[in-house]
Parts: C-alpha cells; sequence; structure tokens
C-alpha cells in the first residue's frame, strides 16, 4: 500500500459516507450532526443509544439508514414483559421428516446487521442485559452454545427521557456499551415545514441502496488505520481523567457533581469517533480537534453524577463542555 | 463535489477523477512551490518539513527577542516614570514616599527576575515552532503530528501520506507571512503612550516645591509678614540712641524685603538683629544690678533712703524725682540741666548723689547742686533707656515672628541653623540664666530682686521660635543673688595711667559663699552616690569594698 493508495481510501472513505448522508437526507429532515454520529457510530464498530421525545424521527430516522445500507434489519420494540429469549432467540425441538427430534436455535431479532432498540428503557433489567453479551463480544450465547452475529452488527437503541413510570432506566454497565449517546433536538420551524412537505404529500421520497455490508466493513478498515499521534492520545486521556472527580485534571465541576467517570471505553471512543471525524475532514490524522468534536456524543452517558447535581439539575454536557474549556489542546 | 441526481456509478467515477485531479494540483504546487521558496527538489518529506519547522524556530526566536526587549524597555520606562512620579510626589510624605520606592523596587527587580527567568527556561523547539504553525496557518495540527511521526518513526503507509501531505502543506507556508517580524500594534501604542506619559511627567511642576523654588518663594513676603516689618521700623525709629541695635535691625529689615536673599540669609540677618536686641536687653539688666548695687550703698545715709528705696526698686524715674525733692544748698529745688547730658556708669552716678547730698568731702555749694543736677539727668536717662527696652521687647516679639515664618519657609533645621548662627538665647525669665556656646552666664540678682513685674522684664518670658529657649533652671525656688554667688578680685597695677583704667583692673571670680556651697554639694554628692553604691547588690559600698574584702582574705579558721 502506497501513500497514494491512502489517499484514494481516505477519498473513497469520504464519498460513500457522502452518499449515505446525502441519501438518508432525503428523508431526514435536519439532524446532520445525528446522522454522522450514527455513521460513525457504525463505522466505529459501535453502537448508538438515541435519545429524543417521541414523533421526532428516532425510528425513521434508523429505517431510512437500514434502507440506504442495504443491511439485514430487525426492529425490537421493548416492552416490560419482553423476555430475553425474545430478543437473542430460544432453542426449540423441531422433528425432521424422518420423525427424529432435534433441538434446534431459532435466532432473535437481534441477529440483524442493524438492530433497533426501539424504547429500551420499558423492558425490564433482566432483558436489557441480554443486549450486553451481543453488543460487546458480537456474539449470543444460547443453549449452551455461542452464535457469532454477523457483521457489520449495529445496535440502535432509543430512550424517551419524558417518560419515567413504567420505565427502568438503563444500568451503566450498559450505558458503557454504547458508543454514543446522541440527543435529537426538536426540529425548527422550517424543518417541521419540509417534513410536513416530504410526509403529507401523496408520494413519499424512496432511498436507494447505495452500498452494503461490504463497503461498511472496508470503511471500518479504512477508519481504523488512521494514525494517532501520542499527543492527540494523551489529549483523549487527559479529557477522560478529567472526568474522573479524584483526578489531578479534574475541575471543580467534576469534583462537585460527578460520583464516577468515563470508563476506558470513553477513551477508546474519543479515539476511534476521532478517527471517523478526521478522515471526513479529509485528514490523515487525527487532531485534536477530531477528539473535541465528538467528547460530548462519547461520554455524557458514561458519567455518573451524585445527588447534588440531579438536585441543582446539572446536565453531564455542562460539565463536559466545562472540561473541554479546561483541558488545553493537545501541545507539542 | 460530486453533483447531485446522478447514479452511484457517475458519482464515484466523479469522485475518482477529482481525487486524482487534486493529486495532480498537488504534485504541481509542490514543485513549483520548492522553485519558488528555495526548497531543494530532491529533499524528502521529512526534509521539507524539518526545514520550514527551524525556519519558523528562528523566527520565533528573533521575535520573542523582539518581544523580551520590548518588556525590558517597559520595565525601563515604567521604572523612570516610577521614578519621576516619587519625586513630584516626594516631601508629602517622606514615609510614604520610602515605602513607595520600596515597593516599586521590588516590583521591578521582581519584573525583572520572572523576564530573566523567562528567557532562560524558554527553549524554542522544532514540536513548538510547529504547533505554532499550526495554530497560525490554521493546519489542525497537522504539522505538529508530522513532526512528532518523525521523531517516532512507524512503516506505515498512513504516516507516510501524512507526511507527503504535511510536506506539501509546509512548502506552500508563507512563513515571513505567517511570522512577521514587526512589533505588534499593541506594543506601539502602548510604547507612544508611555512616551507621552514620560514627557508629562517630565513637564509638569513638582508636588513640592525644590529648595530653589522654596527660596524664591520665599522672597514674597504675606501681608502679616509685611506689617511685622513696618511695626519694627517704626520701633527702629523709636529706639533712643543705639545706632548699633538700629543698624543691625535695618539692616535685617532690609534683607528681608531683598528678593534675591536666601532664606537662609535672612534667617542669619534676623538673628543678628535679634541677638543686637537682646544685647540692649543685656544692657539694661546690668544697669539694673548697678541701680541695685548703688541703693545698698546709699541704704547707710538717712537723708538719700527714698532714693535707696527707689533705686532697689529699679524706678530710675521714682529716685530722680526723690533727688529733685533733696532741697540745694540755696534753698530751692534742683532741676535738670539738660535732656542730652552725657552718659556715665552707675559709679559716677554714686559719686553725683554723694556730692549731692553733701556728704562728699569735694567743695559743697554751688558744686553740690550741679552734681544734683548731673544725677538727676543721670537718673533720667536710665529711667529712658529702661522705658525703651519695652520698644526693644515688642522689636524682638516682631523679629520672633518673622525668623519663624522665614524658618518655615527655610529647608535648614532649626538645630542646624542654631549651630550656624551660635547666638546668645535670651535669658530665662526665672534664672536669669543665658544659654552660651561655652557654658552658662549667671544673672540672675537684678531680674530675682525686684518685687513687682514691671514692663521692662517683660519680653524674656516668651521661648525662642527657634525652640533654643532655656527650660526651667534647675536650682529650685530659691536662687541666690549673683552679688552673692561672686566677688570682685582687684588686678594688681602698680602704675595705673588714669583713674579709670584703674576703675578696670578687677574681675569677677567665686565667693567664699558660693566656694562653700560648691563644695557643700560635692560631699552631699559624694555621700548619695555612696549610699547608691550600698543600696546595690552587693551590699557594700565601694569605698569599703577594699576592706571587706581584705578582711575576708586573711580570715583564718580558728582566729577571730
Amino acid at each position: 500500500m502506497t501513500a497514494m493508495t491512502v489517499g484514494r481510501q481516505v477519498e473513497q472513505f469520504r464519498e460513500n459516507f457522502r452518499i449515505v448522508r446525502d441519501e438518508v437526507s432525503r428523508i431526514i429532515v435536519g439532524n446532520e450532526d445525528n446522522i454522522i454520529g450514527i455513521m460513525t457510530c457504525l463505522l466505529a464498530r459501535g453502537h448508538v443509544l438515541l435519545e429524543g421525545i417521541p414523533g421526532i424521527g428516532k425510528t425513521k430516522l434508523v429505517q431510512t439508514l437500514a434502507d440506504v445500507l442495504h443491511l439485514k434489519f430487525s426492529r425490537i420494540q421493548f416492552t416490560p414483559d419482553l423476555m430475553p429469549g425474545d430478543i437473542i432467540g430460544t432453542t426449540i425441538v423441531r422433528e425432521t421428516d424422518t420423525g427424529r427430534k432435534l433441538m434446534e436455535f431459532q435466532p432473535g431479532p437481534i441477529f440483524a446487521n442493524l438492530v433497533l432498540a426501539d424504547e429500551i428503557n420499558r423492558a425490564t433489567p433482566k432483558t436489557q442485559s441480554a443486549l450486553l453479551e451481543a453488543m460487546q463480544e458480537n456474539s449470543v450465547s444460547a443453549g449452551g452454545q455461542t452464535h457469532p452475529l454477523q457483521q457489520p452488527f449495529f445496535v440502535l437503541a432509543t430512550m424517551n427521557p419524558l417518560e419515567m413510570e413504567g420505565t427502568y432506566p438503563l444500568p451503566e454497565a450498559q450505558l458503557d456499551r454504547f458508543f454514543f449517546k446522541l440527543k435529537l433536538s426538536f426540529p425548527s420551524a422550517e424543518g417541521l415545514s419540509q417534513i410536513l412537505d416530504r410526509t403529507t404529500a401523496q408520494h413519499e421520497p424512496k432511498v436507494e441502496r447505495v452500498f452494503g455490508q461490504g463497503e461498511i466493513l472496508e470503511m471500518r478498515e479504512t477508519a481504523r488505520s488512521v494514525p494517532v499521534a501520542k499527543p492527540v492520545q494523551d489529549y483523549a486521556i487527559r479529557l477522560t481523567l478529567a472526568t474522573h472527580p479524584e483526578s489531578e485534571l479534574a475541575s471543580d465541576l467534576t469534583r462537585r457533581f460527578v460520583r464516577f467517570g468515563a470508563s476506558p471505553r470513553g477513551t477508546q471512543a474519543l479515539i476511534l469517533g476521532g478517527k471517523v471525524r478526521a478522515l471526513l475532514a479529509e485528514r490523515l490524522y487525527v487532531a485534536g480537534e477530531d477528539i473535541r468534536s465528538v467528547a460530548l456524543d462519547a461520554l455524557r452517558h458514561r458519567l455518573l453524577l451524585n445527588f447534588d447535581a440531579e438536585a441543582e439539575r446539572v446536565s453531564t454536557d455542562a460539565i463536559i463542555e466545562d472540561i473541554l474549556q479546561r483541558v488545553p489542546l493537545p501541545s507539542a | 463535489m460530486v453533483p447531485q441526481g446522478l447514479s452511484r456509478g457517475a458519482q464515484r467515477l466523479v469522485s475518482l477523477c477529482d481525487f486524482a485531479a487534486h493529486s495532480l494540483a498537488t504534485n504541481r504546487r509542490r514543485s513549483n512551490a520548492g522553485a519558488d521558496v528555495g526548497y531543494n527538489p530532491r529533499m524528502s518529506d521529512q526534509e521539507i518539513i524539518l526545514h520550514t519547522l527551524a525556519r519558523v524556530r528562528r523566527r520565533l526566536q528573533i521575535g520573542h527577542v523582539v518581544h523580551d526587549a520590548t518588556v525590558l524597555l517597559w520595565l525601563i520606562a515604567v521604572a523612570v516614570a516610577l521614578w519621576r512620579v516619587l519625586r513630584m510626589a516626594g516631601g508629602h510624605a517622606p514615609a510614604l514616599s520610602a515605602v513607595a520606592i520600596l515597593v516599586a523596587l521590588l516590583l521591578w527587580v521582581g519584573g525583572l527576575l520572572v523576564l530573566s527567568r523567562r528567557l532562560l527556561a524558554r527553549r524554542t523547539s522544532l514540536a513548538r515552532a510547529a504547533a505554532e504553525v499550526d495554530s497560525r496557518a490554521a493546519l489542525h495540527d497537522e504539522l505538529k503530528t508530522a513532526y512528532w511521526f518523525i521523531a517516532h518513526p512507524i512503516a506505515s503507509p498512513w504516516n507516510a501520506a501524512q507526511l507527503e501531505h504535511a510536506a506539501c502543506s509546509a512548502r506552500t507556508l508563507d512563513v515571513s507571512r505567517l511570522l512577521p517580524m514587526r512589533v505588534e500594534r499593541g506594543a506601539l501604542a502602548a510604547s507612544a503612550l508611555i512616551s507621552v506619559l514620560l514627557v508629562a511627567l517630565w513637564l509638569a511642576p513638582p508636588l513640592t516645591p525644590s529648595s530653589q523654588a522654596l527660596s524664591e518663594g520665599g522672597n514674597a513676603l504675606s501681608a502679616a509678614e509685611a506689617k511685622q516689618v513696618q511695626l519694627l521700623r517704626e520701633l527702629s525709629a523709636q529706639l533712643p540712641g543705639d545706632s548699633a541695635a538700629a543698624a543691625k535691625l535695618e539692616q535685617a529689615l532690609t534683607t528681608l524685603q531683598r528678593k534675591e536673599a536666601s532664606a537662609e540669609e535672612k534667617q542669619r540677618a534676623l538673628a543678628a538683629a535679634r541677638a543686637a536686641l537682646e544685647q540692649r536687653n543685656l544692657d539694661a539688666a546690668s544697669t539694673r544690678e548697678g541701680l541695685y548695687q548703688l541703693a545698698q550703698q546709699l541704704r547707710g545715709n538717712e537723708a538719700l533712703k527714698d532714693i535707696a528705696a527707689a533705686l532697689e526698686e529699679g524706678d530710675a524715674h521714682k529716685a530722680a524725682q526723690a533727688l529733685q525733692q533733696m532741697p540745694d544748698a540755696h534753698g530751692g529745688k534742683l532741676t535738670a540741666t539738660s535732656p542730652a547730658a552725657e552718659r556715665g556708669n552707675e559709679k559716677d552716678l554714686a559719686r553725683l548723689i554723694d556730692q549731692a547730698s553733701g556728704r562728699s568731702d569735694a567743695e559743697p555749694g554751688e558744686s553740690a547742686s550741679v552734681a544734683a543736677r548731673e544725677a538727676i539727668d543721670r537718673l533720667n536717662q536710665i529711667a529712658a533707656q529702661l522705658d525703651s527696652q519695652q520698644q526693644l521687647n515688642q522689636a524682638s516679639q516682631a523679629l520672633q515672628q518673622l525668623q519663624l515664618a522665614v524658618a518655615q519657609r527655610s529647608t535648614m533645621s532649626a538645630g542646624r541653623f542654631s549651630q550656624q548662627a551660635a547666638q546668645n538665647s535670651t535669658p530665662s525669665p526665672n534664672s536669669g540664666q543665658t544659654s552660651m556656646p561655652g557654658g552658662i552666664m549667671f544673672r540672675s540678682a537684678a531680674v530675682a530682686q525686684e518685687k513687682r513685674a514691671s514692663a521692662q522684664q517683660e519680653g524674656s518670658k516668651t521661648g525662642s521660635a527657634m525652640g533654643d529657649s532655656q527650660a526651667e533652671a534647675p536650682l529650685g525656688n530659691r536662687v541666690t543673688p549673683l552679688g552673692v554667688q561672686l566677688k570682685k578680685e582687684a588686678v594688681p597695677n602698680p602704675e595705673p595711667e588714669d583713674q579709670q583704667d584703674a576703675a578696670k583692673n578687677w574681675f569677677y571670680t567665686e565667693s567664699k559663699e558660693q566656694k562653700s556651697v560648691v563644695e557643700l554639694r560635692e560631699v552631699q554628692a559624694r555621700e548619695s552616690f555612696a549610699q547608691a553604691q550600698s543600696g546595690a547588690a552587693e551590699g557594700v559600698s565601694v569605698r569599703h569594698r577594699q576592706i571587706v574584702k581584705d578582711y575576708f582574705m586573711q580570715l583564718r579558721e580558728g582566729k577571730p
């Protein structure tokens, strides 16, 4: 591989990314950052948690993405009575033509490339934890056997922040397994107008399947190849350490309101997300600003706030922004 | 940018074409830039990057030197301005000025130390230069990362691609535009401001006048001082027949009104005039003492009892009137001959009074009348002299006030001036002592003997404005007259030329009584010293210590 090949790879990566983004934008109005965020997670081999009020297009966004990427898509509507077996599948007894009975694993909806876990906080923790192994190990254990998941495996979970009754907040361990947590904001007046134009007409816009599994895996490899200089890596480490209240780098806000800081998965998310952002910015290296650009999405769900923060309604976003202001960019 | 609406394959083709065009443009720019800015076309990507960073570092170092020099100049300018401000404001509050100078000096030294430390500690590395270029040229950490990859080489096509891209960026950099060698606007504006401030401070008048300004300002007499001068002139005109004191006073007033005269000159002239007036006071005191002694001589004569009483009181007028009341040889009353009779001493007066009373062995009759007239004239003169002391005292007080005003304007301290002037000060009104450079002159007899305070005594009771007046004398309430303390000792002169010279051949010496008093005090002092010593921790006086010591040294066991 030569420098020219690398350049071509980067150009291809950017082009593919642009195509997906443009295609999704034909259905989804606004939310450019969230589309980029979801694609970043997909290309960084992560999973994404989408948070937003009902009706702002969380599910539509995921469905559109699945349509564009020509991947196997499954949707799991999480409810309180949903069982783990309903997600990962179950072993059933099947009788062959010869009358012989066999124990056969019947894969659940998780066996797909793109899994939409809709309203994940409505399911019980037991069911939520069924996703843990799948998300982290990309495999499912059932009936004493481990079944690998087909790549790319990408979980998009949605969560409604308004309804608290009858919901089960995600445990920290599960939250940490999400690469990014994205917040979908309410569209502007212009955005609403566009949504109405697109969804209330006789013909709704359709998307094309631009590329499939192979291109995604190729793009993932490209993203992983981007080199990171040590100072930039140190910057990501310093950002992570700054979220820990007992760290020397912790700010006053962190010491006051944070109970537990981000895990090493947070640092990984910073670097991997930074790599994708570097490629999108036509860079062959990760710059400090790439790390900064993904810091909010990568760390906001990894900080565990204390009671004071809850009482004073301090959000994790505010703390991370404070950290970003205080921790200097990578120096020479 | 790939146009919208194309099929996926067409879009991909367009993007590949774009990339190829971009690569070609980059290569072309690279070769052109290399020719323009002096890069060797054979240089590798790493060399190009390092060469660029070295150039940047050099310019950064020069920039730092310029910046530090500016800061140093600033420090100097601030120090100069501070010095000027303190010089302007100094004198109002010397302690505050000293503290301000100290603080300013410490701040300045602190600033200099910080600057020196910064100069010593700062080492502009290539990595620092890369960071600076990334920041200024918005290269998004490209050169910084490239430099790190050069320093930590990893065989990777991605690293090579990054270095190639960074080298391309480094070639296109215009370092001189990125890091221009010019003084910043802020520094220029600040320099202009400090220059204006310095000029303004230099031209501004000092808040505390200098000594020259003080002397110039002291030339102008205030209205009150002009009034004092006028009063002094009037008093000078009234001074009876004393040309020396009047001349001194006139000279002092002339000096005081002279614009070019310094405050010290004025002080000296005023002190000289005041000394002349004080001399007149001393003469008057001497006259009163003579009258007292004359009264003692005349006390034995019953006919002259009233005159003696009047003289003892120091009232020359009354004595003259009493002498006038005495009938002369022809049965008529005596009258004064002329107001301009010559002035003589008290001995002449005693002789004249004796002649007038007929006690003298001289020829009686007409000569007694003449002597009585002369005595009356002499007494009138003495009375006029003593009366004139009131004017002298007024003049002396006015002079004191003027001295005070002039001394306040002078930069010389009062004590220093007193040392320089070395003039006799006013005798203490209670003890009659006068402080002199060489000792103390006792003149207590005449003043202490007077029963009532008269206008002739006034004037000596106010302290000197110069602060050198004598405090209460440590002699107690009882004052021994001078005549008791001193006695006249004749100097043997075998061949006196005339009677007047013979009268001067004596001097004052310690009287027997005074000698015994002094010896008594010496004995008392020794006794009190011995008592003080015996009250010490050892409990044995100095006198007896040797005896006690010998006793214990010779003490043997078994022997008493």
